[in-house]
């Protein structure tokens, strides 16, 4: 096999205002907006470890495709992991949900294999609670894939449910931390050292 | 400070040499080598004199005692200012530099931003509330909505001219590697789009108002040009064809290194090609939402106020019109697959007129002479009603009885009781009765509310056709052949690896049934297709199960959940699928080693090519 572009694509799915972009935003740029969130970039990138080497980690953002499924299908089809927004105060978004996993699995076919992430956000406003997360924990089991409550906004689980993400991938290794020759490094700094003092 | 990192330096030799190399024809072997180590190069010397725009944050406290070192907390923001070598690198954080673990930080992405976009929004709001108190926050609203949709424009743009420019016009050049029509599959009508957008967005910018921008009256902008938007209706057709081609040709190595060439020589951020082909899709999907957050913040009063309202309405409907045409698109092979297995077909393909199945069941037809009554599967397409008879054993294999062109027919609703013309008493029928040649079908169902579904059916089948005749949606010849070519290409490939899921648990009505080995579909005979074995062919037959929801939603819900469900469509996803995950499994360390081994081999070069893999590390880590 060739090299090949090592990109890991994840797509980010979920009814409007449950906070795709949101979760997207404070995992990339470490921000939160209160007010007026815009809508995302198209395609966000971040530098993981893949196999103890390093990959692009592609978060593909689908918002505004949700009332498209055709154009949704593009997607998914390049889709190698799935996060599955809904927020937490709203039932129906949850439900919008499900057509959504029933298309990821009609084109992705074998879906146990595939990481996917169900995601309760906004779970700074359980006030107004509408989904119990043992609800969801049950739509997570029947749908065989991992579920976690965030919060964008407290930074709350946010690098955790890319973490988890990734972790699910037993393909390969995939992980956020680039820290797989640390003991090589450390010797290479004591080199260097010696280096820097000759200068 | 205790050591400047080096000079800035022109990204120009590298550059030229990159352009040179897309020119020339080395050997292959050659020019890998080259390409590996002018690309690491060139990133490098742009990473180091763009010194100054790269920000990395710190995934770990970094303590040092060492007075050369740069120490910094958890989260802190450094400036990387030389990243030569691959552990060290020399950054800058608060009012101190020095050496620090390349590994304790991450560089930030999407460095083409300013690292702290909040700062700025907020000191406008604070000015602008300073100068005029009485501005309310909903005209600051509409400024931000107002400025998202200008920058996401440019930034698309940008997007649309860098495959313009940096892909397809270097592909042209390659002749040798690109036939006119791989092009046309990969691109699609990209260049028609970026000479669309490239206008839109001019009339954009010219009725942006600089100095007030929640006054700008953008909304006649989508208006004018809301019929050019259609053509991402092609465009987004053709993108499963140009995944599969890119997946295709990048399992040749000196693509994938050309795309890579492209793609640093027109400085792009680190996404693969097919990443920045789906851009034109969801950006066509985006202005809906950007339209609806703009009327949200747009007065009543607003001059703007109407033509926003017209444009998001407008854009939706393209977007819609877009989405249905793609589906539509994405049932033709279904379609196709349906009929090669259907037995002793005959006639014109079902493609040539008809697009879409609307309804079907099993009905009792009673034919004139004798009043004889056979039960019949009936399948109702747009302008067209197929029906089939049963096989006596095999109840899932259907033959080919006839059908009726349902432009020339009329359907009348017909009384329980006892029949004029045939003296025998019906239930629950209708007749087709055909104007022109005046011949009459008489069709009985089983139970009222199915005859009522019948006659819905009908009328939702001649809406559907002034439909497609308004909007003016047509298969093209190619794509009807590219179908019953994929069809009898399913024949030949045998069942599909995944089974169909989605059966369990889903509203669907109409079941797939895949049985083994029949007779070889008629389809199949009739085109020129010697090397077809006979033995394998596969039969798939629509059962009808009893729908539960009104009938509106039902055709979306058969659009969805896909009758015909092992489809060619599918089975060319699953396989890029497969290669993806292939390609993917094969990721940096085999890849790296099989480079270097590669280039090893070439005994002169191969220092040089340990050192420009150790470069390629630093590019991913730089491409910003």
């Amino acid at each position: 096999m060739p090299e090949q572009s090592n990109d890991y694509r994840v797509a980010v799915f979920g009814a409007g205002g449950v906070g795709k972009s949101s979760l997207v935003l404070r995992f990339v740029k470490g921000t939160f907006r209160e007010s007026y969130i815009p809508t995302v970039e198209d395609t966000y990138r971040q530098v993981i470890s893949c196999d103890k080497s390093i990959c692009t980690l592609q978060i593909t953002d689908t918002t505004g495709s949700h009332q498209f499924p055709a154009m949704q299908r593009l997607s998914i089809s390049k889709g190698h992991a799935f996060i599955l927004v809904y927020s937490i105060t709203s039932r129906q978004s949850l439900e919008e949900l499900k057509p959504i996993y029933e298309q990821i699995c009609e084109i992705k076919g074998d879906v146990e294999s595939i990481p996917i992430m169900l995601v309760g956000n906004k779970c700074d406003e359980s006030p107004s609670r509408e989904v119990q997360s043992s609800e969801a924990e049950a739509l997570a089991r029947t749908w065989k894939c991992a579920f976690m409550e965030t919060s964008a906004k407290l930074n709350h689980n946010v690098k955790e449910l890319f973490q988890e993400l990734l972790n699910l991938e037993k393909r390969r290794t995939v992980s956020l931390q680039i820290d797989g020759k640390k003991s090589k490094q450390q010797k290479r700094k004591e080199k260097l050292k010696g280096k820097c003092v000759i200068m | 400070m205790a050591r400047a990192p080096q000079p800035r330096r022109g990204a120009a030799a590298p550059g030229n040499a990159l352009r040179a190399l897309l020119r020339c024809n080395l050997p292959p072997g050659a020019q890998r080598v080259v390409v590996s180590a002018v690309l690491a190069l060139l990133v490098l010397i742009n990473l180091i004199s763009d010194g100054s725009v790269v920000c990395a944050e710190a995934l770990w406290d970094h303590v040092t005692m060492d007075d050369q070192e740069l120490g910094f907390k958890a989260g802190d923001v450094i400036e990387v200012m030389d990243a030569t070598n691959r552990a060290w690198w020399w950054g800058r954080a608060a009012d101190c530099e020095g050496w620090f673990p390349a590994s304790f930080v991450r560089l930030r992405v999407n460095q083409d931003e300013p690292a702290d976009d909040e700062a700025p929004r907020a000191r406008d709001g604070g000015a602008e509330a300073g100068g005029a108190e009485a501005q309310s926050s909903k005209d600051q609203m509409r400024t931000n909505v107002i400025n998202e949709i200008l920058s996401t424009e440019r930034d698309y743009i940008k997007h649309l001219r860098d495959i313009c420019e940096g892909y397809v016009r270097q592909c042209r050049k390659r002749a040798d590697m690109f036939s006119e029509e791989q092009l046309r599959t990969i691109f699609g009508n990209i260049e028609d789009i970026y000479r669309c957008q490239k206008a839109f967005v001019k009339a954009l910018e010219q009725r942006f108002n600089r100095e007030r921008p929640h006054l700008s009256e953008l909304g006649a902008c989508f208006l004018e040009h809301q019929a050019d938007f259609q053509i991402y209706s092609e465009y987004c057709n053709n993108h499963p064809n140009a995944c599969v081609e890119l997946s295709r040709l990048t399992k040749l190595s000196k693509y994938v290194y050309f795309f890579e060439a492209c793609r640093l020589l027109q400085k792009m951020i680190d996404i693969s090609l097919d990443g920045f082909l789906l851009t034109p899709v969801q950006k066509i999907c985006k202005y809906p939402l950007q339209l609806a957050e703009l009327l949200k913040y747009t007065h009543p009063q607003h001059r703007d106020f109407k033509d926003v309202e017209a444009a998001l309405h407008a854009m939706k409907n393209v977007a819609q019109l877009i989405n249905e045409r793609k589906r539509r698109l994405e049932n033709i092979d279904k379609i196709a697959q349906w009929q090669s297995a259907i037995e002793d077909w005959e006639g014109e393909d079902l493609l040539v007129r008809s697009s879409e199945l609307i309804y079907s069941g099993e009905l009792t037809r009673v034919t004139q002479p004798q009043a004889k009554s056979q039960q019949r599967m009936f399948f109702l397409f747009d302008h067209q009603l197929i029906y089939c008879k049963k096989d006596l054993l095999r109840r899932d294999v259907l033959y080919y009885k006839g059908r009726l062109d349902m432009d020339g027919l009329e359907v009348v609703d017909l009384e329980d009781g006892k029949d004029r013309d045939l003296h025998v008493s019906i239930k629950n029928a209708f007749r087709l009765h055909c104007g022109t040649t005046g011949d009459s079908h008489l069709l009985c169902t089983r139970k009222p509310e199915q005859k009522q579904r019948w006659l819905k059916a009908f009328a939702r089948e001649r809406e559907q056709v002034q439909l497609d005749q308004e909007t003016g949606f047509s298969i093209t010849e190619l794509q009807r052949k590219q179908a019953m070519l994929n069809a009898s290409k399913q024949q030949v490939t045998g069942k599909p690896k995944a089974k169909p899921p989605g059966l369990r648990g889903t509203p669907c009505r109409l079941k797939l049934f895949v049985p083994k080995a029949v007779g070889r579909p008629c389809y199949l005979m009739r085109q020129k297709h010697p090397a077809l074995p006979s033995s394998r062919p596969q039969q798939q037959v629509l059962v009808l199960a009893e729908p539960r929801r009104k009938p509106s939603t039902f055709w979306h819900s058969i659009s969805r959940l896909a009758p015909f469900r092992n489809t060619q469509e599918s089975a060319a996803l699953q396989k890029a699928q497969r290669e993806d995950s292939q390609m993917h499994r094969s990721c940096p360390v085999r890849a790296t080693a099989k480079l270097v081994t590669m280039d090893t081999s070439n005994s002169q070069l191969s220092g040089e090519v340990k050192g420009a893999q150790l470069l390629r590390v630093v590019i991913l880590f730089s491409n910003v």
